[in-house]
């Protein structure tokens, strides 16, 4: 079996390759059967390598020890689900995972687009097998996942033990197609820029890729921070570690790209722009990669450490030539048709927004490899937590105001009326809130301004979309309700990002409450003894062990009480797992009371052995609750942008010049009702995108009519012989 | 009308003011007891947080399970309690092991680039833009770029058709 999965993967690495070289040479010459032979041989790397995936599994589920790689982590007694996530693991696994989800998206694409005449889509489906090429040969070369072991073990090592966490087995997952979805929109812009396209279609095509990737990389970030919070122990979720930093990277530039993307496609500016940015985003996917699974640099979550780290500088040093020298070379095609108008507009806030962000991003990235980069000068250096916090608290801090002023300006230029009255009460209203908090005691400013401005940001998204609503129903009449739910449906985009903004405003709170008002108590308790943490009362019942088939736990036994009512109980614990305490400690994870309104973390610390006293170690994470909430909305607010609707399917297809004319004058004639625009600039904008809508309208007409005469004089000609 | 206006006006007023006093009341009441000065605790971790780990991978003391970190944390508590300031537990601890214990660069001499670099990306980025948006600008648009024989404030002239259509779209 080893040797079958081996050359599966040698296979996919041919086939691949194969696919690379017929998709890229049959689009630049416009040859129909080599896109076919490209498409063939992507479908069947998808087939190879998914068998090879499957080989793994089965290997993982039938505890075979005598492949290393399962060896290595696996053993008989471990729990199904975790025999299932070992395939992860490791960077062996990882790797064929990567493979796998990235052919599947390229045998995705290139069958669901086997009738697509324009090139950019066999080019760019050529480019990601070019990726996949790579990691076929990190695979074939270095990082075989089926290399055998002997003699073979009677039993294997087992999976680390800080890994056998549900949440750890979902969170690779998450960020893994997240990473490998931004190479959807990497490829297409590479194609795009290789054929000179000068229009944005591959903007329009991979739109909805790059959302889900990114909505996929929000759920990964989340469910790590998650795992960190319960399992590493240390009472947070974030602490800017290497690898946490490298999946906050792309996210970041991600972000930028998505929000300047559509200032390409509303205003004709920034192709250039938005291609260094998907280019950036996606280097730093492999970027990411690389920090987890070269163990370059130190992290606690560097599970895999190994020698694949030069081949990944290689390959990224290949790809930034690469894309630089396209971009270079082809300058001319991506000149901007439009200009700013105004800085008082949204596109200014976004382009604002992107700049901040890149800041952040270069600040984070500057961080993580200092250590790098220091180490050639001499003396290594390394920055942790407060470093980063107090650089990028002020650029979020930025980030914040720009998100809560962006929804109420307008395209084009926002009158300074339409301003005052979207601005003033908000900011009144959270200045005197930010004021009372300052008077109640809270004395932390960054505290301060951090809750402050999530209100500002809150209240205008509400107002604004209330406001839109309220002009949708002088506009058609519809009932108040009907009004707000359609106006959503029509700019699901739109109002989607609204939601993801008020996501960003309960992390925002989460985050500024729990980092400045965690509270720590350590305190040794006897039996019967309680102590206050936060608004609960602990007391301490008892010490026992649970022999469990992977461990042995050691738990205490802790009442929880609010206001003298029992409200729950403990079992904080330490897990003793054979084989692996004895050289690294037993694991401490957390037991946890979530509430809305603050966390009781217990850690058991070190105990008498007949259980009289122990050491227990609190903290009172005040409204961490805040942020997963945040990850959920974020989440819906996503999905809400990107479920297909009919009215999608019609405009990405067919109409698609019309549907953009007129999403134009939609936002115009909303911008217009709300007071947005200086009356004489409306008129002028309406004038010319009318021109412009009647002139695609009449544009579509003759086609249709083109069409139409073909086929009556082919029908002609058929009746005729 | 007016009366109408102003009880909008006052209902908007006090709604404002309810929302403010109520999100504020609530958080008070909630976390009252977290607002009081940080525990001996918390401002151990605050100094423990700035020093790395000597016998970890990527963890400050604060984090760090391992016995020379709870030593470390044992001996800050104890210092913060004799009234030592944080500055001086930070600096005895990188007098004992070097510069390198120290989580984070101090903001001097070199070390300055470090922290400055992100804002001065920051600043160069949004000058570089305003720099290509100027030269971009069309030359008229100091005001509002009237269209060829458009009157300002008269509504323009629509086709039927798009008219028909953008009710669709809105």
């Amino acid at each position: 079996m080893p040797t079958v999965g081996y050359a599966l993967i040698i296979a996919a690495l041919v086939l691949t390759a194969a696919a690379t070289v017929a998709f890229s040479a049959g689009a630049l010459r416009r040859r129909e059967d080599w896109q076919r032979l490209g498409r063939f041989a992507t479908l069947l790397s998808f087939g190879c390598v998914t068998v090879a995936a499957l080989l793994l599994l089965f290997a993982f589920l039938s505890d075979d020890f005598s492949i290393r790689y399962v060896a290595l982590r696996s053993r008989y007694d471990q729990a199904l689900i975790y025999k299932i996530g070992a395939f992860w693991a490791g960077q062996e696994g990882s790797m064929l995972l990567w493979l796998w989800v990235l052919q599947g998206y390229s045998a995705y694409l290139a069958w669901t687009t086997r009738h697509e005449r324009r090139p950019l889509f066999p080019l760019a489906i050529g480019i990601m097998n070019s990726i996949g090429v790579f990691f076929a040969a990190l695979m074939v070369f270095t990082a075989n996942p089926f290399a055998t072991l002997s003699p073979v073990p009677s039993d294997g090592e087992g999976l680390n033990p800080l890994l056998a966490d549900p949440y750890m087995m979902t969170h690779p997952v998450g960020l893994y197609l997240g990473y490998i979805g931004m190479s959807v929109p990497y490829a297409f812009g590479m194609a795009a820029l290789w054929l000179r396209e000068p229009s944005d279609s591959w903007l329009r095509v991979t739109r909805r890729w790059t959302l889900t990737a990114w909505l996929l990389l929000s759920i990964g970030i989340f469910l790590g921070a998650r795992w960190a919070y319960h399992v590493l122990g240390w009472g947070g979720y974030w602490d800017w570690d290497p690898v946490e930093n490298a999946s906050f990277l792309p996210w970041l530039t991600a972000v930028a790209f998505i929000h300047s993307s559509m200032v390409q496609e509303t205003r004709r500016m920034f192709k250039g722009w938005n291609m260094a940015l998907i280019i950036v985003t996606f280097m730093l996917t492999i970027f990411g990669t690389f920090l987890v699974r070269s163990g370059i640099l130190s992290s606690v979550h560097a599970f895999a450490e190994s020698d694949v780290g030069h081949w990944f500088m290689v390959y990224i040093g290949l790809m930034v030539a690469a894309s630089v020298y396209l971009y270079m070379t082809r300058r001319d095609a991506l000149r901007d048709e439009g200009a700013l108008q105004s800085y008082t507009s949204k596109e200014a806030s976004f382009l604002g927004g992107n700049i901040v962000l890149l800041a952040a991003a270069f600040a984070i990235f500057l961080g993580t490899v200092l250590p790098l980069i220091t180490k050639l000068f001499g003396q290594e250096l390394t920055v942790g937590s407060p470093y980063f916090n107090r650089v990028t608290g002020p650029l979020f801090f930025l980030m914040l105001m720009l998100m809560a002023v962006s929804p109420a300006l307008a395209w084009g230029r926002t009158t300074v009326k339409a301003m005052r009255r979207a601005f003033f009460v908000p900011l009144l209203g959270s200045g005197l809130f930010g004021l009372l908090l300052a008077v109640l005691g809270v004395a932390k400013v960054p505290v301060l301004l951090g809750l402050t401005a999530a209100l500002f940001m809150a209240w205008i998204l509400v107002a604004e979309v209330l406001r839109a609503a309220q002009a949708r129903q002088q506009l058609t009449g519809e009932p108040a309700l009907q009004a707000a739910w359609r106006l959503m449906n029509r700019n699901p985009r739109r109002y989607g990002g609204y939601i993801v903004h008020l996501a960003v405003v309960l992390v925002t709170v989460g985050v500024t409450a729990s980092q400045f008002y965690q509270d720590e108590i350590v305190q040794t308790l006897r039996l019967g003894e309680t102590m206050r943490a936060g608004n609960v009362e602990l007391t301490y019942l008892g010490l026992d062990t649970n022999a469990r088939p992977d461990y042995t736990s050691l738990y205490a036994t802790l009442d929880v009480s609010y206001r003298g009512r029992h409200v729950t109980t403990m079992y904080p614990e330490k897990r003793f797992y054979p084989g692996f305490s004895e050289r690294e400690g037993p694991i401490t994870p957390a037991a946890l009371r979530i509430t809305p309104l603050q966390d009781i973390y217990v850690r058991l610390g070190s105990s008498t052995p007949d259980g009289e006293q122990a050491v227990f170690q609190v903290f009172v994470n005040p409204l961490v609750f805040w942020i997963w909430a945040g990850g959920f909305l974020l989440v819906a607010g996503t999905l809400f942008a990107v479920w297909p609707r009919a009215a999608d399917v019609r405009a990405d297809t067919r109409l698609t010049a019309e549907a953009r004319v007129f999403a134009r004058l939609r936002d115009l004639e909303y911008d217009y009702r709300m007071g947005k625009l200086e009356e004489g600039e409306y008129a002028a904008a309406k004038q010319a995108l009318t021109a412009e809508a009647a002139a695609v309208l009449d544009e579509q007409r003759q086609a249709e009519a083109r069409v139409e005469a073909e086929l009556r004089q082919r029908l002609r000609g058929t009746v005729a012989t | 009308m007016v009366a109408v206006l102003t009880a909008q006006r006052l209902l908007a007023v006090a709604g404002t003011a309810l929302v403010v006093v109520g999100l504020a009341l609530g958080l008070r009441a909630g976390f009252g007891d977290l607002l009081t000065a940080p525990s001996l605790e918390q401002q151990t971790r605050l100094v423990a947080q700035q020093l790395r780990c000597p016998v970890c991978v990527g963890q400050s003391v604060a984090e760090s399970d391992s016995t020379v970190a709870n030593e470390m944390r044992a001996e800050i508590r104890a210092r913060l309690q004799a009234g030592d300031t944080p500055a001086d537990i930070l600096a005895s601890f990188e007098q004992r092991y070097g510069a390198w214990i120290i989580n984070h660069p101090p903001a001097t001499g070199w070390y300055v680039i470090v922290w400055a670099a992100p804002f001065l990306a920051a600043g160069a980025g949004a000058f570089a833009l305003g720099r290509y948006l100027a030269r971009r600008r069309p030359p008229d648009s100091a005001g509002p770029d009237p269209a060829p024989g458009d009157t300002p404030g008269a509504a323009p002239p629509v086709s039927a058709e798009v008219e028909q259509k953008l009710k669709d779209y809105l």
